[in-house]
């Protein structure tokens, strides 16, 4: 009795005891506003904010010139990065407060300058702020490189998308401090006695000279990744596994998703005369995809502007709208084409750009066609009354209601032009009740070969989040639309890269309804809706995205213990992912509660959220469980009830639901219910621990499924 | 009979042979039928009603260039990127001394091609005729694979046919200084640094100390001074300093007298 006390003792003095703490997410990052007028012009936005939401982070931006936040809101940070190439110049308290921040487990990153002037280096916060990324300034700079070579370069890191070149840029000498740092690339010269570091990690942070982690080939005009970033800044941020908020997945696939916008909805079609684009991709490409949703934004202009047109605009509409596998969307009232112009509205201004157009459109109308300049995009498409922002979008939502069937409003605004709304329009948006999308203009492929062109989740504007489409629109796959038509082909290379080897976004098929005008544009998307119908995918309506990205940042993680959490506030996101997990890792499910499903792909582990529930505790252990689960769905999963020999949920989607369940080997009844009582019912049998449900039930209101082992009475 | 006499008997016959002549002309050389068909289709834009004539009579819609040509065009129209993909493949062999299969296959690989198929492409394009656009992808394609000599044989190339500006001449200094040519890294910056309105600093620096390094210290200096020294440029002027405090304690009343 007493070792056996004894040893409930020692089990609870070894056993780690973890209090509830929540995981900061957040990461501040300063920027240079001399040299980088908005935050969509960053370097952290442009290229370092999409591997930040890769691993789980957000970036809260912050002009240098502003200082930092006081002690107590540093510390609230998970980590700093700073990417900024000179002109600034911080004040010693900088380094202070960035010490006392490390110091207290806050990652700080430099990318870049580190900002300091000639006499911080008789300073020792200075030092102390080097010091602790690995680094002593020696306050040379070599600027001729050719007898420098490469000292330390590991290749893990380096070589990413392009290769270090044998002609280096100029760089600061700063040496290895013997701070416990590991040095990641290094080089030597005859010109200084010891090697200069260009990439260093230390516990507290890190540290990437300017010009050695991508490089813009001038001759190129691209920019590429010498630096891996991913594994750069995981390694950086030294977080054990933990539950990363995931945009990509949803029931253990890929998300896909389709939108429309609604620009030459009344084109004339060379691919079909006699009809207008909207009818060709209405019966061409909707109609003909029943499985595969689409949200189709129309530009309210094209009805109350057109006078010639509105009727035809009207009638395509409502058929579209009515369609069961369409979302209603709005892309806008007047189609404003430089939103920029628009966050300070002058109506002078407009009309004088309007004259100078005209002008200069009839000045280039004399003139040989060859040598004919293309002008600019106007302000707005339909400008014939002043701009104000609620004929803008509260205007074009109700034009666009009265369209719809009943039961359907828009849900989704999607922005036109430049794409570059000012905070008062994604208020607008927000107090109206509808999601934001579109610009980002995402691609990775043999023109643009570099994840720097994959933009990240959204763009912050003052308090206001635009969220991102996930993948680029025909225009800049077709030379804005000047041909060849055929060019939107090349999405696929995207899907694929952005998909392996690691799951970075879902897929986006992003059009416009002119691309009904030709048969190249049609054969492009009929041939990515092809891939969407032959691959294991999770079809949803565009406006759920926008949903799960605000589930991104809103999720809140506790750890709970070693292998523990409590996850809040995710919403509509459906997906936690552990990254640098062993494939036999597995939720358990007893000890869990709304997480219904797991898969491991890509060496990572997904894990499916009951989005019906707000909390969810996440608990991993490496047994197999005798609990039904979800393995994958085309539809979505939730209310979900797992259990031995039952599990029970229910369904939407669209097509075929194609559900997989994690279940014992044996035999199975299944049992589907629509919505109106019909019941189809079935057996299948588990075999190698999946249990497949396959059935021909096709249906756009949510289905409940039940399942239970064949030998329990119904 | 008179000769006159004789012709005007012959004249029918001469006639009829001619007209035989011309017949087979047009047979081997005109446009048969169906590519005579083809071509209408594609000027009025009935790509369908061309693409079903070319399922039917490829083989004599296509029995001329143009009528590849057009073929191709048909099936670029359409979309086909299975069929006309392959086409001009063939296309670039049977009618390899044209142009018109390159600029096809150009625009293809253009819109559709992945990084290498470009390279590839671009580098197969620049061998056959060398532009401006193909050489400065090249160069920057060898600069982002980190391959130093190839980019260095592009833009020497480039450098010989007129293509190259004077960033394309320092990048190649740079090369030959790594690959320990200094004599032609010097020759190379002399060009740079002598000829451009407004020299980069790492340009003057670097062949500043290359041509101290290689025992031309007093004409370093010589170029420096005339090249203009930036009292204000302090990353310049320690490499100077370095220069100078290495390489020319034994030359320094040398120098001294060339100042």
């Amino acid at each position: 009795m007493k070792k056996l006390v004894l040893s409930f003792l020692l089990v609870l003095v070894l056993t780690p005891s973890v209090a509830a703490e929540t995981l900061k997410r957040h990461v501040l990052a300063l920027y240079n506003g001399s040299d980088e007028r908005s935050i969509k012009d960053t370097r952290l936005h442009l290229m370092l904010e999409t591997p930040f939401n890769h691993l789980g982070y957000i970036l809260d931006y912050r002009e240098m010139s502003a200082g930092l936040p006081d002690a107590e809101a540093l510390r609230r940070y998970a980590g700093v990065v700073s990417w900024i190439e000179a002109d600034v110049v911080v004040e010693e308290d900088y380094f202070r407060r960035a010490n006392e921040a490390m110091d207290a487990g806050v990652k700080w990153i430099v990318f870049g300058d580190i900002g300091a002037s000639r006499d911080s280096r008789a300073h020792s916060e200075y030092d102390g702020f080097l010091r602790r990324l690995g680094l002593v300034d020696t306050g040379d700079y070599i600027t001729v490189t050719y007898d420098s070579t490469y000292d330390v370069l590991n290749r893990d890191y380096f070589g990413f998308e392009a290769q270090l070149s044998d002609v280096l840029p100029g760089y600061p000498v700063f040496v290895a401090a013997g701070n416990g740092e590991e040095t990641l690339l290094s080089v030597q010269s005859p010109r200084m006695a010891q090697s200069a570091v260009l990439a260093a990690v230390t516990e507290q942070g890190g540290y990437m000279a300017s010009g050695f982690a991508m490089k813009f080939v001038e001759d190129l005009q691209r920019t590429l990744w010498l630096l891996d970033p991913f594994l750069y800044l995981e390694r950086v941020m030294d977080k054990d596994p933990w539950p990363v908020p995931d945009t990509t997945t949803l029931s253990g696939r890929r998300i896909y998703f389709s939108h429309i916008d609604g620009d030459g909805w009344v084109n004339a079609s060379q691919a079909e005369p006699g009809q207008v684009s909207a009818e060709v991709i209405q019966h061409q490409v909707i109609e003909a995809y029943p499985d595969l949703p689409v949200s189709v934004g129309l530009v309210a202009g094209d009805i109350v502007y057109d006078e010639v047109y509105a009727p035809l605009v009207e009638r395509t509409a409502r058929d579209i709208f009515a369609l069961p596998q369409v979302e209603v969307a709005s892309h806008t009232m007047t189609h404003p084409f430089l939103w920029t112009e628009l966050v300070d509205y002058d109506r002078q201004a407009e009309l004088d750009d309007i004259a100078a157009r005209a002008l200069a459109e009839s000045q280039l109308a004399r003139l040989d066609t060859k040598q004919k300049t293309v002008l600019g995009d106007p302000w707005r498409f339909y400008s014939a009354n002043p701009y104000h922002v609620d004929e803008e979008i509260a205007g074009a939502l109700a034009v666009t209601n009265r369209l719809a069937p009943a039961g359907k409003t828009v849900q989704l605004y999607l922005w036109s032009g430049d794409t570059s709304p000012g905070p008062v329009e994604l208020a607008a948006a927000r107090e109206a009740g509808v999601l934001n999308m579109n610009g980002g203009d995402t691609r990775l492929d043999g023109e643009y070969p570099s994840y720097t062109y994959v933009a990240p989740l959204t763009r912050t504007v003052g308090t206001e989040r635009q969220v991102y489409a996930v993948n680029s629109n025909e225009n800049t796959y077709t030379n804005l639309w000047r041909g060849p038509f055929y060019g939107q082909y090349l999405l696929e290379e995207t899907w694929q890269r952005t998909g392996a080897p690691f799951r970075l976004r879902p897929m986006n098929l992003y059009y416009h309804m002119y691309a009904g005008e030709r048969f190249g544009s049609l054969q492009a998307l009929t041939h990515h809706l092809d891939i969407a119908r032959s691959t294991e995918v999770a079809p949803v309506a565009a406006s759920l995205y926008p949903r799960i990205v605000g589930g991104f940042f809103e999720t809140r993680v506790e750890q709970r213990g070693g292998l523990s959490w409590s996850v809040r506030d995710y919403g509509h996101l459906g997906t936690l992912r552990f990254d640098g997990v062993a494939d036999t890792t597995q939720p358990n499910y007893a000890a869990s509660r709304g997480v219904i499903g797991h898969r491991y792909d890509q060496s990572s582990l997904y894990l499916a959220l009951d989005t019906s529930q707000s909390t969810a505790k996440v608990v991993l252990d490496d047994a197999p469980s005798a609990v039904l689960s979800l393995r994958q769905s085309r539809w979505k999963v939730s209310g979900a009830d797992l259990g031995q020999c039952r599990f029970s949920a229910v369904l939407q989607g669209f097509g075929r639901p194609e559900l997989e369940l994690w279940a014992p080997e044996g035999e199975y009844r299944f049992a589907l219910t629509q919505a109106g009582g019909a019941v189809s019912q079935g057996t299948a049998r588990s075999e190698n621990g999946v249990l497949s449900i396959d059935t021909d039930i096709t249906s756009f209101d949510p289905i409940t499924v039940t399942v239970r082992c064949a030998e329990l009475e119904p | 009979m008179t000769w006159d006499e004789s012709f005007e008997r012959r004249l029918p016959l001469i006639y009829g042979v001619v007209a035989i002549v011309i017949v087979v002309i047009a047979v081997f050389f005109l446009p048969s039928g169906p590519e005579q068909r083809l071509q209408q289709l594609l000027a009025d834009r009935q790509y369908r009603e061309a693409k079903a004539l070319l399922d039917r009579e490829a083989e004599r819609a296509m029995r001329t260039e143009r009528g590849w040509a057009d073929a191709i065009e048909v099936n670029i129209q359409l979309g086909k990127v299975d069929t006309f993909g392959p086409l001009v493949g063939d296309a670039l062999t049977t009618w390899a001394e044209s142009d018109w299969p390159r600029e096809y296959k150009t625009e293809i690989v253009d819109a559709l091609g992945t990084f290498e198929e470009r390279v590839d492409w671009a580098e197969a394009e620049f061998d056959h005729t060398p532009t401006l656009q193909g050489f400065t992808f090249l160069v920057g394609a060898m600069q982002g694979r980190g391959n130093t000599r190839r980019e260095g044989e592009f833009l020497q190339r480039g450098i010989d046919l007129g293509l190259a500006n004077l960033t394309h001449v320092e990048r190649l200094a740079y090369i030959t200084a790594a690959e320990g040519d200094a004599e032609a890294a010097i020759r190379l910056l002399t060009q740079v640094v002598e000829t451009s309105p407004k020299p980069p600093p790492q340009a003057r620096l670097s062949l500043f100390s290359l041509m101290v390094e290689n025992g031309q210290a007093v004409a370093a200096v010589d170029l420096a001074v005339r090249t203009g020294l930036d009292p204000n440029d302090t990353a310049s002027r320690g490499a100077y300093i370095f220069a100078l405090r290495e390489e020319l304690r034994d030359s320094v009343h040398e120098i001294i007298g060339a100042l």
